[in-house]
Parts: structure tokens; sequence; C-alpha cells
């Protein structure tokens, strides 16, 4: 046999005209691809499920159980269209389904009423309202509005309204779930029984890691829950390096938009891979800073982030460092720095306003970090 | 630029890259769902980011480095599919059709390299690129290319042996 690997040997790898029309299509309607979609909601319905079902939030069962029974009772012409709402979703970054941006006296407030949407069962009288044209819309109500795919707020919001959004949300995701449990049926899933440990052991340690990076804080009383990824299960090319187990605290009935926790295990050696602190919640009362001057205070933060990392972690004097904003749902209030020690990369996140650090991960040698300038992203090689 | 010219440039850029695009990205993934959803992505990028090109070539050359961005991106977080084995892809798309043994078995063998090392090897023997051009496609140094060649013969030789008991590359 030759080492001759020439174009035909790819040649039956092809794509059909339909396809190109239909990449076409969704391109120019600015629609991102189905998995990038999972990805945002599949950690809303997590939680979802979680409260739900696995929390351990005692004497609040009942009232998760009634948001169970509210996804279930939906009728079939409901889920038909919120199963429509997800295929013409047109939005690049979820944000973009709504009409604006909400503001972050909003989201705090959605935050505090998704709580009690999911934990005391605070339901909306209404649902929110649809329209085929945009010209059909009040102005005054949340509705979605199916000429531009849209969900459209008035300029305020009152509480029932901001219900009536929790409601509407909850219930796709609950349908964008199900859907993609029919076409994840056959898949292998990554996700495996804790093993060789037990989940208390790994709260302890994960605990430990929050208070080293955080302090004391009230989050070592809420929720915990514990997940155990192993995608070498069922792909042995990814490599046991990105089997982990994630510990998370959450609140009783947070969700989407409550602040929560997380720290990341290796799944063999238990150390600690990730910690971190995330939510609209937390982002919405972070202090927001222009692009400009995110960018000049990041440079002018960079030496006390290192001398962060040096305190809490030990590592000294980066080989090299990089750093971007945070997509913090349109604001810039953090900053990501990637900075190279000898054989480690810390990768954190830097709270602007209160200049301290609101995650850390390390990564192995093998990743190397940098900085694309054409597409504006982080690449590792 | 105007909607209705993005729209043109959006329309030609898929209509000329896309089926180039597709070949290495499924190669790579080894998943059709998610090298379509890597596409859309990569031009969704195209269409978002709206960069300015010096030429054709260097629009390819940006089209395939934001595509292999997005596989790593996808390879490293988002497993949701699992990876196909080729007698499975054959099975529903034919991708060995009316190919000869030795073809077959160099799809095999690329089909089971690690990803790092099938992208360059792709972009080298399969499109032709140069050691430099792969370079600056990737984002990494030439040294680095050079190794990961190397690399690729000596796994793909080693393939080959366990292949058929010959050696494949030289």
């Amino acid at each position: 046999m030759n080492n001759n690997f020439d174009r035909e040997l790819f040649s039956n790898i092809d794509i059909t005209e339909e396809y190109k029309k239909e990449l076409f299509e969704n391109c120019k309607k600015g629609k991102r691809a189905g998995d990038l979609r999972f990805r945002y909601s599949g950690a809303l319905c997590a939680l979802i499920v979680t409260v739900i079902f696995g929390c351990t939030g005692a004497g609040s069962y009942a009232y998760y159980r009634s948001v169970q029974a509210r996804m279930e009772a939906m009728p079939e012409t409901e889920i038909h269209e919120y199963v429509l709402d997800l295929e013409s979703d047109t939005g690049v970054t979820i944000d973009d389904a709504y009409s604006r941006k909400l503001t972050d006296e909003e989201a705090l407030r959605v935050a505090e009423l998704e709580r009690k949407y999911n934990a005391e069962a605070t339901f909306p009288a209404e649902d929110v309202k649809r329209v085929e044209k945009l010209s059909d819309w009040d102005g005054k109500s949340v509705c979605y509005v199916e000429e531009d795919h849209k969900l459209h707020f008035p300029d305020t919001m009152t509480d029932e309204q901001l219900l009536s959004f929790i409601d509407y949300q909850t219930k796709k995701d609950y349908v964008m779930e199900k859907e993609a449990e029919k076409e994840a049926d056959n898949t292998p899933s990554p996700y495996v029984d804790v093993e060789n440990v037990s989940e208390d052991e790994l709260v302890k340690i994960g605990e430990a890691a929050l208070i080293k990076l955080f302090g004391e804080g009230d989050f070592l009383n809420w929720n915990t829950r514990v997940t155990a990824f192993k995608p070498s299960s069922t792909d042995p090319e990814v490599g046991k390096s990105h089997d982990m187990y994630n510990i998370y605290w959450e609140q009783t009935g947070g969700s989407g938009y409550s602040t929560a926790y997380q720290v990341c295990l290796g799944m063999y050696d238990l150390r600690v891979i990730a910690a971190a602190v995330d939510g609209k919640e937390y982002v919405a009362q972070l202090k927001d800073y222009t692009e400009a001057e995110a960018l000049k205070k990041a440079d002018a933060d960079k030496e006390k982030v290192y001398a962060a990392v040096e305190a809490l972690y030990g590592y000294k004097n980066p080989i090299r460092e990089k750093h971007e904003i945070c997509d913090d749902y349109g604001d810039a209030s953090r900053i990501r720095y990637v900075m190279q020690y000898e054989d480690t990369y810390v990768d954190v996140t830097w709270n602007l306003g209160e200049e301290k650090l609101s995650s850390v991960e390390f990564y192995e040698e093998s990743y190397f970090f940098d900085f694309d300038p054409e597409t504006g992203t982080f690449i590792n090689q | 630029m105007n909607q209705d010219k993005r729209n043109e440039s959006l329309e030609r850029a898929i209509e000329n890259y896309s089926n180039l695009l597709y070949k290495i990205c499924f190669v790579i993934l080894k998943n059709e769902q998610d090298t379509k959803d890597v596409l859309q992505e990569t031009f969704l990028t195209y269409m978002t980011k709206r960069p300015r090109f010096n030429s054709e070539e260097h629009k390819k050359a940006w089209l395939i480095k934001v595509s292999q961005n997005k596989c790593k991106e996808f390879l490293r977080f988002h497993k949701k599919h699992a990876a196909i084995p080729l007698s499975e892809v054959e099975e529903s798309i034919g991708i060995t059709k009316g190919k000869d043994y030795e073809d077959i078995e160099k799809l095999n063998l690329i089909w089971n390299l690690n990803v790092n090392l099938k992208s360059v090897v792709i972009l080298y023997y399969v499109e032709g690129y140069s050691v430099k051009e792969i370079s600056a496609i990737l984002g990494i140094t030439e040294f680095a290319v050079k190794k990961r060649l190397q690399r690729a013969r000596e796994t793909l030789s080693e393939l080959g042996r366990a292949y058929d008991g010959g050696l494949v590359c030289e």
C-alpha cells in the first residue's frame, strides 16, 4: 500500500444540495446549531429535573412535583407550539431569542421568582400571549411573535409578567429536553454512577476547594448534587483526562438564573480541575464596564490576578498569558485570563469590580491555549 | 455591506466550501450530526464576524481554521453523539462504496487516527497545503506540523501493520 492520500479517497463523503440550502437558510436566519442550543438548555433542564426529583432540600418536594405535574399536563397542541418555536429559534445567543436583554434588576427578580416558581409552585395566572405578526402585539404584554420567532418584552415588567416568562422558558426547556431524549435514545450517555468513592466524600473535597477560593459562605448550606461525567466510556479517543466528577451547590428551587457554585474533580485522582461561581443572578450583581474600559482594566489588573493565583495555588511567574472579556450575558464585568506555568495552564475568570477570582480551572500540559485574532476566540492546539 | 450582499456572500461561501469543510469535519468528528452542527456554527461565524479577506485562498483557509476550532470545541465539550465506526457509517452513507481494497484500508487508517494528527494529514495529503500554510491555518508552529506529520506516518504505519501485516507509509 502506498501513502498517496488524495481527494478521491473522500469522494463519497458528500454534502447534498438540499443540505446546502438548509445550511444557507439556517445561517441567514442566524440559527445556531442544535447542539449548542441543547448545551445551554441542558444545564437548565438538568437543574429543573434536579429540583423536581433529586433535590435534598427537605419540605419542598411536593411543590417540585407541582412543577413536574404542570409540565406533564401541557396539552399536545401547546407542546407542538414549543417544538415549532425551538425549530424556528433564530437566536445567535439565547438572549437574541428575546426582543431585548433583561436588565440586571429584572434578572435578579427573575432569579428570586424562579425559586418561588420551582419551590413554592408560584405560577403565573396567564400564559404568555402568542400572535402571528409583530403589528398584532400590544407592546404591553409578554408575547411570542411567530413572525420573528422572538419573545417580546414590554419596557417594564411586573412580577406576574416575569413569572409568565419563567413559565414559558421552563416549558420550552422541558419540551426541548424531551425532544433531546428522543434523539438520544440510542446514544450511550457519558454520565455514569459515582463509583469507588462516596458522594459525601466528593462534596467534602469540593467544599474545601470553594472555601479556599471564595471563603466560607452561605452556599455551604445550599443543596448539593453530584454527577459523574465519563466521556471515555463512550469514546476511548477522548481520553480519561476528561473523566470527572461535578459537584454543584444550588439554592432551593434555583435553576437557570440563580447563583450556583460548581467544583470539578478528576475522576481517578480527585484533584481539583475547576471551581467556579456562576449564574445570571451572580453576574447581574457585578459591576459592568464598557468593552474598552474592561480591556484597559484587564491590563491594569494582570499583576493582581497573578498574585491571587500565586497566593491561592502557589503558581509563580507565568511564562505567558492571554486574556479576553467573558461573555457575561452581554455585559463586560469579568475577564478570562489563561496563564501558562511550565507544564500547567491556569484558566481563571476575574471579577473586575471586586477584583476577585470568580472561577479557576487547571489544564494538563497537553492543552496549549492561544488566542485567535481572526475568530476572536481562544483556541487550544 | 447590506443584508442582500451578505446573504449573497454567504451563499457563495457555502456553495464553494461547504463540501470541502464537510469532508474534513466528517472525518474528524466521525458523526454526521456533529459535522452538520460544526458547519452551521462555522458559516454562522462567517456571517456574524464578517471578516475581510485578501483572496479566495485566504477565505478558504479562514473557513477551514474556524471549522477546525469548532471541531475541537465539539470534541472537548460536546460528546453528545458517539463517534461511529467506519463500518457503521458505511452502512448508512456508503463512504467506501466503489473503493478498492487499498483505499478502504487507507480510509480505515485515517478514520482511527488521533484527531490532531488527522487534521494535519487531511490538510497536507488531501488538500495539498504546505507545512507553512497548515501552520497558519491551525495556528501551530511549522515544527509542530512536521512533528504531527511524522507521528501520523508512524501511527499509520503501526496501524497498517495491524491491518495487513505490512508497512503502509514511508
